[in-house]
């Protein structure tokens, strides 16, 4: 399974990544400040879902750096932000607290699916020609 | 001001009957507030109601429908109204009296005798022919001479809240909210909010030298008098009665120079004056036996009076601890129930601007629909909401509840026709002693602790020993994880750890999620980090609702 085994590589690249002491100030801070813009809003329960999509999607764009110049990953991420936003829109996510622990769970899901979803298109795009061969 | 006004809307969240949930029944029902309320068919024998009222600035769509825009003169005098209502146009004398208004096709001219009318004409009417006209006794409207007959008025401290015709029968009552909004009016009576003329086209009250918005809480233009720096209120100079609705009223909308500040000579002639009007000049200040040192009373053209509720149980004011005493003054409206306190709901938009508030009424609900609505009126569903007082906004509100019961001769309770002045400051409680602020401190600390576990690198292991509890260990994370995993996992196996993976029970997802949360390092930290601030950004809410 040439994609699953894309997929492990990448994620244990990803397990070497870590945020710097001032990524997690400034990130708490921007955190902040964006959770009490969506409350003045009137969408707290969107905060949540919407920062940590943002997280997931730079987190992504930063393992797949090595593709940042190609056009095709840049309209895949695209797309994949536009798909993140009616999810992020029309799922009845709640005010409640939850603790971060349980959510990486889907955070996780979602990178991986975005890194599988990047490796299809890489392997599409990235394939072979016939006269190449 | 933030008031409930029409177009707030109230609404039952919970309702327990037993051990029966009533909610998936017949729950969350919403009302607009002022409409009648049947009765939830699952409340109706013993069940203790929770309600959620909706208030605010917000416009809402009855605003915006009674919204109206002025042009004015170069004079500063609005000439024209128009809005959703209708539209009005307005021509005044020399001495800036409206003389004359046209509302559609009615003409009407008014007749002054210094600043009280005492004739009104319809346009083109012989002099022999009024259509209506007034008569005072001092500054108060005593009777109005029209093709009814006589009708006399009786006021308050405020406005008008009666009539009566010659045989002594009772024919009108007008109520309303603080800043003017009608109540209920049986006879749609223009003069029911001080000595004000409400005009219909466009929804605002006439109040001399300027109109008076009543949705707005505020005058349409700026004070003719000037404010001074001696009384910051006045600067403010559209605001009406300085804030202070329920004691003060402006008889000639030129009162800017109602001055809190300085002390005047009180005139208790004028308690008796009512809703009448005064002169600008006419220093007709009153504290209605009130303590002059205490309470220094307004100057110039406005009319002060006691706030009928005083100043608390404490002394510092009408507070949301005074909802105990409250309910205990009210026992007559509120029967036997019990405020069981307020709770403030978060984050709630109802997309009107309208920010919700929890009230709890500790009420069964078949002894509200015989107490709290006031003297009994009506059987079946055709039922009427309770007096409510809400401490954010510092005031008793009530629906409309325009039935023959609920304000019926008879039946007329101060209280539930009066408002509150402003909230008072709470004494100075050091914020560390603040049970409240420690609370959303303690809870948010709580909060951001438990979610700042996954900004540690090795965070997998720690979630795991948490999420061990349930007794699993977690094939990913002992495969992959760190050396901390591994030297707690040591002695089981990957056999358990898929077993555990395997489990789709909540506890058995919960632990999955806090074994695999060490898979990805970088993701635990974005996802604490969003957590993290939204954490604070919660516990920064919750404090700035702390009084």
């Amino acid at each position: 399974m040439p994609l699953a085994n894309d997929i492990k590589n990448e994620a244990k690249a990803a397990q070497k990544m870590r945020l710097p002491w001032w990524g997690v100030l400034c990130g708490i801070i921007g955190s902040t400040l964006s959770a009490w813009l969506f409350d003045h809003f009137g969408r707290l329960d969107l905060a949540l879902p919407t920062l940590i999509s943002i997280g997931t999607l730079g987190f992504a764009i930063a393992i797949k750096w090595k593709l940042r110049g190609h056009v095709w990953f840049w309209i895949t991420m695209t797309a994949i932000v536009a798909f993140h936003v009616p999810l992020i829109l029309f799922v009845p996510w709640t005010t409640k607290w939850v603790p971060a622990p349980l959510l990486v769970p889907f955070c996780i899901a979602d990178l991986i699916v975005i890194l599988a979803i990047v490796s299809i298109v890489e392997k599409f795009v990235e394939s072979p020609k016939p006269s190449e061969g | 001001m933030c008031w409930l006004v029409n177009g707030g809307s109230l609404k039952i969240v919970s309702c327990q009957r037993g051990t029966h949930n009533c909610d998936a029944d017949t729950l969350p029902e919403t009302r607009v507030w002022g409409s009648k309320e049947k009765t939830p068919p699952c409340c109706s024998a013993t069940a203790p109601l929770r309600i959620e009222l909706h208030w605010g600035c917000g416009k809402s769509s009855w605003e915006n429908a009674l919204g109206s825009a002025f042009t004015y003169d170069g004079e500063g005098r609005a000439v024209t109204a128009s809005g959703g209502l209708g539209s009005g146009t307005y021509t005044y004398d020399g001495n800036g009296l409206r003389v004359e208004k046209v509302a559609g096709s009615t003409t009407t001219v008014y007749i002054f005798s210094g600043s009280k009318v005492i004739a009104e004409y319809a346009g083109g009417a012989a002099p022999s022919s009024p259509t209506r006209e007034y008569i005072y006794a001092g500054g108060a409207l005593l009777a109005r001479i029209d093709s009814s007959g006589t009708n006399y008025y009786h006021q308050d401290h405020l406005s008008n809240r009666m009539v009566t015709n010659s045989s002594g029968s009772v024919v009108a009552e007008m109520g309303h909210f603080p800043f003017g909004e009608s109540w209920y009016n049986t006879t749609n009576d223009k003069l029911y909010f001080t000595t004000y003329e409400y005009d219909s086209e466009s929804g605002n009250h006439y109040a001399m030298a300027r109109y008076h918005v009543s949705r707005l809480g505020r005058l349409s233009s700026p004070d003719p008098i000037a404010g001074s720096t001696a009384d910051p209120q006045s600067l403010n100079r559209y605001s009406y009665s300085i804030n202070d609705p329920a004691n003060v009223t402006d008889p000639s909308g030129a009162s800017t120079g109602c001055n809190t500040a300085e002390k005047q000579p009180t005139d208790k002639s004028q308690q008796a004056s009512g809703g009448g009007p005064s002169e600008p000049d006419d220093s007709d200040t009153d504290t209605e036996g009130g303590d002059a040192d205490a309470d220094p009373p307004p100057q110039s053209g406005c009319v002060s009076h006691v706030n009928p509720f005083g100043s608390g149980s404490d002394g510092v004011g009408l507070d949301g601890s005074d909802i105990t005493d409250l309910s205990g003054g009210l026992s007559g409206l509120l029967g036997s129930g019990a405020w069981v306190g307020n709770v403030t709901t978060t984050g709630v938009n109802t997309g009107s601007g309208l920010v919700p508030q929890v009230v709890e009424y500790n009420q069964q609900w078949s002894t509200w629909t015989n107490g709290p609505r006031g003297p009994s009126t009506t059987s079946g569903s055709d039922q009427q909401w309770a007096v409510l007082w809400l401490p954010a906004v510092g005031g008793l509100l009530t629906p409309s509840d325009s039935g023959p019961g609920g304000n019926g001769p008879g039946n007329h309770n101060p209280q539930r026709t009066s408002t509150m002045g402003p909230l008072q400051p709470q004494p100075n409680i050091p914020w560390y002693k603040n049970p409240c602020i420690l609370g959303a401190l303690g809870k948010g600390a709580f909060s951001a602790g438990i979610d700042a576990i996954g900004l540690i690198p090795e965070a997998g292991g720690i979630a795991r020993i948490i999420g061990h509890q349930a007794g699993y260990v977690g094939v990913v994370a002992d495969k992959v994880g760190s050396n901390i995993v591994k030297a707690v996992e040591h002695s089981t196996g990957t056999t358990q750890g898929l077993a555990g993976l395997s489990d789709t029970s909540p506890a058995g997802l919960a632990s999955t999620g806090l074994t695999v949360a060490g898979f990805i390092p970088g993701a635990g930290q974005i996802v604490s980090i969003a957590s993290i601030g939204v954490d604070i950004a919660k516990t920064a809410k919750a404090i700035g609702k702390c009084h």
